[in-house]
């Protein structure tokens, strides 16, 4: 492999200081708001951290709300016909 | 001559060539020259007077050229590019021409100044597009394929009943603003809204692009749904329902993409979320949001297409876009991870990255006219597109457990696209004003304040802290081999089965014993078979007299019309 | 009345009007006498180039919306026969005479397959013959005229249709068959005749008309109304009394086929228009009343049955005759709607669909030089073996269910404008229900033509035979661009016949 920036973070190490780093950014992100006065469209975003927050708890929504929807919705892939577009293969590959 | 060439005659005069072409480099170049010489001749032509023809005692337009067309034009033109390029390797006819007829007509529907115009062009992209399906050649995509002809020639049905009865009320067929009341402008509307995948008219679009061809879903993506966003933006702007139309488009999708395991239908969940941004900035339609919708749009096709080329290059490579069969890829194509970041980054709308810059606008747009419910839906939508998108694809796809693939990196050609549309979204992301000059309204935007980049970041990041929290926790939907039901299912399970348990139904009646009453449905039914079936009654040669039977009966009920 | 009647300044256009009805009946004998197969093609071929080429003197003259008329034997009307040209009837006989061209040309390289050689004198004598007829009910403004002319017309039909059943025996049936309800309608048109003639005294249209409006509210003048449309009825192929038609075409050889389903049935639809409007008053009650009773019903009917009993039909031919029974409802639906944008519509429709369906039989036609039937299933796979004409059939096919850029377009365009003028929405709909089945039946064509694979191989058929189909498609798509030839004739009659 010529170039490969992501063989670089295999390491766990790696790895663990990029993380250490992501967190450090969101602690930054968190407290900045403290510095900041923001130009608001609603009342609701004056709200300390409100983006922050915002993101957290929606993201989470998101999670587990779709989870509810595949315990609702799921089906097994031959649910319309076994040779549903769903189920099939793409044609002419084979594995490499 | 040239210079006043309507531009879609380029594509569709070229796509005509391109058949006579000898299959390989010679064909797969010429279908890649073809939108850069219409982008030429768009950004040098002079069509000031339009391109008018005379039809009937109607006047169509073939060219109507303002700024909300061109900017339109210009993007398909480069999408056209880019998906021929990523479509270099096809070594057969069918292909590259549908690509430039479908771009083509995409092209032509836009620059249509009048009704007719456009209905013609509306139903070539559908005649056109799903040959890009039928290009797979599978039972299922053949059946998809159908699906989606259906849906997109009803659209266009619609479309033209709308603008006979549009004609009929107000005596014009030009294609202005419309404001919805007539049942003429409401058949219209649902006609546009068909194509841009409103609500529960949504199921074709994650249908039929998972089933198209690696290269057809890249060009599929880019045309058809943003044809319909332009429709509405010139259309319908500032009708107040597009907003709320528009906010449901961009939260239902997510779930079912979080839950979705074919990567390449969770990207079209994923467009059918980000169509529901324009939607909202059509509806709000002030000329901040006008300008957002069409930014967005410019900047959408560009990183959807990207995110659609990289999917589709591991597929090339391994045969499979199942979340479930994939991961840990970019150890062996990382240039191919690298640019689907790029382009996960662009929908997410990072700073930097051209979906900041364009998403932001209809945002603006929305608060500055005080929707808060609908802007908490945005931002809820932005978090969710980071969900589905953003982490998903790639993570997915490149990272997360091995699945000991080990495909060698994209080929050349489908880097080489991957690699122009890339530069693009960075480039419209760190330039934003380039791409502000070309919008229909001259607004003066600011995308990079600080407190926008820092809220930015922290809605952002802040989301990926609660995604890595909760895998830490194993509370990700797992990948499994699975589908999740939709609309689709009213039509290919319920219509289906529903037709079905009639039949077990009156096999019942029949078992019960209510045999006359069995006798008499399947004599009606007999009765049908012998007027229309092969042995019908009109097939059978009638004696003399039966026929003359008839004549004197018609001849009674004129006599009897005309003397009483 | 015409505002301007021309006086011939020019010798030769004064004597048009009967050239063009004459030409190919003096040339019909001499096939006979001089019994030569090749030379009775070539004769043939040039007298009906004759008859287009004075067709398009013709429609010259009268496209500014004035009317030339002929005094046969120089007797005035209304004692003597007279030959009226405008533009409803111009564009007609234009029609008849290059459908004629088109189908000999097409005759030559074909008729040899479903015909003994030793007959093609013979039946292109039979040919001039039925041309001659249809040229002049078309021409002539003498209403005993026009049922002697629809005689010569349809006896000759008899026989062309027979001259299916060296192919196929159920030939003779169809054309008895045929024979027995043309000869009924052909009665019943007589007996119309006769009443008028009792009423009124003469036989001359423009005399005629002057007349009944004199009469006023004349029982005997619409007694013979209701027989002469019940007559023209049974020619024209109206719902119920298109009993004859699908056996007829489905049996009768190619070419006559094409030039049956391009020509006979229009010129039937075209008395009736010129009777309704012409020799009658269309503002009559009983004729508004026969109209919105019982002929747009009938119409909307065969629009919407025969195209669903089409998407059924296995035999090409028969789903295309019952085809052309649904396209026969349109013209009559426009004609019922007794507006000026309705009868335009119908006459638009005439020529549109008479191209349509001409390219439509004619490549059925050359599938059939190969696969000798035209079962939907034989024709397996063609699309790659038969490129050039499956395109035609393509285009053709476009045309039928009016897909923009085709001629189908622009007269169901007129015709939905026409019904939307009238105020009937529930007809529109029904104008493109009954365009959504034709998609099917299309469609179902063209999935076996491109989409299944062939078991035989066949080649092209030769560029002569392919020359005429593509003529055909040809015009499918320049009329349905320019529209000057056929809208703005098709007004122009309009306007005349409504005064």
């Amino acid at each position: 492999m010529k170039f490969n920036p992501f063989l670089f973070f295999e390491k766990s190490k790696r790895l663990r200081a990029l993380l250490i780093a992501f967190i450090i950014l969101c602690f930054i992100l968190f407290a900045i708001d403290f510095f900041v006065e923001r130009y608001v469209y609603f009342e609701i975003e004056r709200v300390y951290n409100f983006y922050s927050i915002y993101g957290f708890v929606m993201f989470s929504i998101i999670i587990f709300g779709s989870r509810l929807l595949r315990s609702l919705l799921g089906r097994s892939e031959n649910f319309y016909d076994k040779k549903a577009v769903d189920s099939e293969d793409y044609p002419g590959m084979k594995e490499k | 001559m040239l210079a006043t060439l309507p531009l879609p005659f380029y594509f569709l005069i070229g796509g005509l060539l391109s058949i006579f072409l000898p299959k390989g480099v010679i064909k797969s170049s010429f279908v890649c020259l073809v939108p850069v010489l219409a982008l030429i001749a768009l950004l040098n032509g002079t069509w000031d007077q339009g391109f008018k023809v005379q039809f009937l005692d109607l006047e169509l337009n073939f060219m109507r050229v303002d700024k909300l067309s061109t900017v339109f034009g210009i993007i398909f033109c480069i999408a056209a590019f880019l998906g021929n390029v990523f479509a270099f390797h096809l070594r057969e006819s069918t292909q590259p021409f549908v690509a430039l007829i479908y771009a083509g007509a995409a092209i032509g529907a836009v620059f249509a100044g009048d009704l007719i115009t456009l209905f013609v062009y509306w139903e070539l992209t559908a005649l056109s597009s799903v040959f890009l399906i039928w290009a797979r050649k599978t039972e299922g995509a053949y059946h998809s394929g159908m699906r989606y002809l259906i849906i997109q020639v009803l659209s266009g049905v619609i479309l033209l009943f709308g603008v006979a009865l549009f004609y009929f009320e107000t005596g014009s067929i030009s294609f202005v603003k419309m404001q919805l009341g007539s049942l003429a402008t409401v058949l219209i509307f649902i006609a546009f809204g068909i194509k841009c995948a409103f609500p529960f008219m949504h199921n074709w679009l994650q249908d039929s692009y998972p089933s198209a061809t690696i290269t057809g879903t890249v060009i599929l993506s880019a045309f058809t749904t943003k044809l319909a966003v332009y429709a509405l933006a010139r259309g319908f702007p500032g009708t107040e329902l597009l907003i709320y139309i528009g906010a449901a488009m961009t939260v239902f999708p997510i779930f079912f993409a979080e839950v979705e395991n074919d990567l390449r239908k969770v990207l079209a969940y994923s467009l059918n979320n980000q169509l529901g941004f324009m939607v909202v900035g059509v509806g709000v339609g002030t000329e901040l949001a006008l300008n957002g919708t069409t930014a967005h749009a410019f900047s959408h096709i560009l990183y959807k297409a990207l995110l659609f080329m990289s999917v589709g290059a591991v597929l090339f490579r391994t045969g499979t876009s199942r979340a479930s069969e994939l991961g840990g890829i970019y150890r062996t194509m990382p240039l191919t991870a690298i640019f689907c970041l790029i382009g996960a980054a662009s929908i997410s709308a990072f700073p930097l990255f051209s979906g900041f810059i364009s998403k932001s606008l209809i945002m603006s747009g929305a608060g500055k006219e005080h929707y808060q419910i609908i802007w908490l839906i945005l931002v809820f939508a932005s978090a969710g597109v980071l969900s589905h998108s953003g982490i998903k694809v790639p993570y997915f796809t490149f990272f997360h457990h091995d699945s000991g693939k080990r495909p060698s990196e994209a080929p050349a050609h489908m880097l080489l696209a991957m690699g122009l549309t890339a530069i693009l979204c960075i480039y419209i992301g760190i330039f934003p004003n380039n791409l502000y000059a070309l919008m229909p309204f001259q607004v003066k935007y600011e995308p990079y304040t600080f407190e926008h980049i820092l809220t930015q970041l922290q809605l952002l990041c802040f989301a990926i802290l609660a995604f890595y929290i909760l895998s830490k926790l194993k509370q990700l939907p797992s990948e499994t081999r699975s589908i999740n039901l939709d609309f689709d299912w009213t039509y290919r399970k319920l219509m289906p089965s529903v037709v079905g348990k009639l039949l077990l139904f009156l096999e019942l009646i029949e078992q019960r014993g209510l045999k006359g009453f069995n006798k008499f449905l399947s004599l009606f039914m007999d009765r049908i078979y012998q007027v229309s079936g092969p042995e019908g009654i009109l097939t059978r040669i009638l004696t003399s007299g039966t026929m003359v039977l008839f004549i004197a009966i018609v001849l009674l009920v004129v006599l009897g019309i005309i003397l009483f | 009345m015409a505002s301007e009647i021309k006086e011939g300044t020019l010798d030769l256009i004064n004597h048009l009007p009967i050239l063009q009805v004459i030409t190919p009946m003096l040339i019909a004998p001499i096939l006979v006498v001089l019994n030569n197969k090749t030379l009775s093609w070539l004769l043939s071929f040039l007298g009906a180039l004759a008859c287009l080429f004075i067709s398009v003197l013709l429609i010259q003259t009268v496209s500014d919306g004035s009317t030339l008329t002929y005094s046969l034997g120089g007797w005035a009307p209304p004692i003597g026969i007279e030959y009226r040209i405008d533009a409803a009837n111009s564009i007609l006989l234009f029609l008849i005479s290059i459908i004629s061209v088109i189908v000999l040309i097409f005759s030559y390289s074909s008729l040899h397959v479903e015909i003994p050689e030793e007959k093609h004198t013979l039946f292109y004598a039979c040919f001039l013959l039925c041309l001659t007829g249809l040229l002049g009910v078309v021409a002539t403004a003498d209403i005993f005229n026009v049922f002697v002319f629809l005689e010569i017309s349809s006896l000759s039909t008899y026989v062309l249709v027979a001259q299916g059943s060296y192919l196929d025996r159920r030939a003779l049936s169809a054309s008895f068959n045929y024979l027995i309800m043309g000869t009924i309608g052909a009665t019943f048109f007589v007996i119309g005749i006769g009443y008028i003639y009792m009423a009124t005294g003469s036989l001359n249209m423009m005399d005629i008309a002057e007349r009944v409006s004199e009469l006023g509210d004349s029982r005997t003048v619409q007694a013979g109304f209701a027989f002469i449309v019940v007559g023209m009825g049974l020619k024209l192929a109206m719902v119920p009394l298109h009993v004859w038609l699908p056996n007829a075409y489905t049996f009768a050889p190619t070419v006559v086929t094409c030039f049956l389903a391009a020509t006979a049935t229009k010129v039937a639809l075209y008395v009736l228009i010129r009777f309704v409007f012409s020799v009658f008053n269309y503002e009559d009650s009983f004729v508004n009343e026969l109209f919105f009773f019982l002929i747009m019903p009938l119409a909307i009917i065969a629009m919407i049955a025969a195209s669903v009993i089409a998407i059924f039909k296995q035999n090409l031919k028969k789903m295309f005759a019952y085809s052309s029974l649904a396209q026969i409802g349109y013209m009559l639906l426009g004609l019922s709607l007794v507006s000026e944008k309705g009868l335009a519509s119908s006459l638009v429709h005439m020529v549109n669909h008479g191209f349509t369906k001409a390219a439509l039989f004619m490549s059925l036609g050359a599938f059939m030089l190969n696969t000798k039937n035209v079962y939907i299933n034989s024709l397996q796979g063609l699309g790659r073996s038969m490129p050039f004409t499956s395109a035609a059939f393509v285009i053709g096919g476009l045309s039928l269910i009016g897909v923009p850029g085709t001629a189908g377009f622009i007269s169901k365009w007129l015709l939905l404008e026409a019904a939307l003028g009238s105020g009937y929405w529930l007809v529109a709909v029904l104008i493109i229900v009954s365009s959504l089945f034709a998609v099917i039946y299309i469609w179902k064509i063209i999935e076996v033509l491109y989409f299944s694979e062939s078991s035989e191989s066949y080649s092209e058929v030769n560029v002569l035979t392919l020359t005429p189909i593509w003529i055909l498609s040809f015009f499918c798509i320049f009329l349905g661009i320019n529209t000057s030839l056929t809208v703005e004739v098709a007004n122009m009659a309009a306007e005349i016949l409504f005064k």
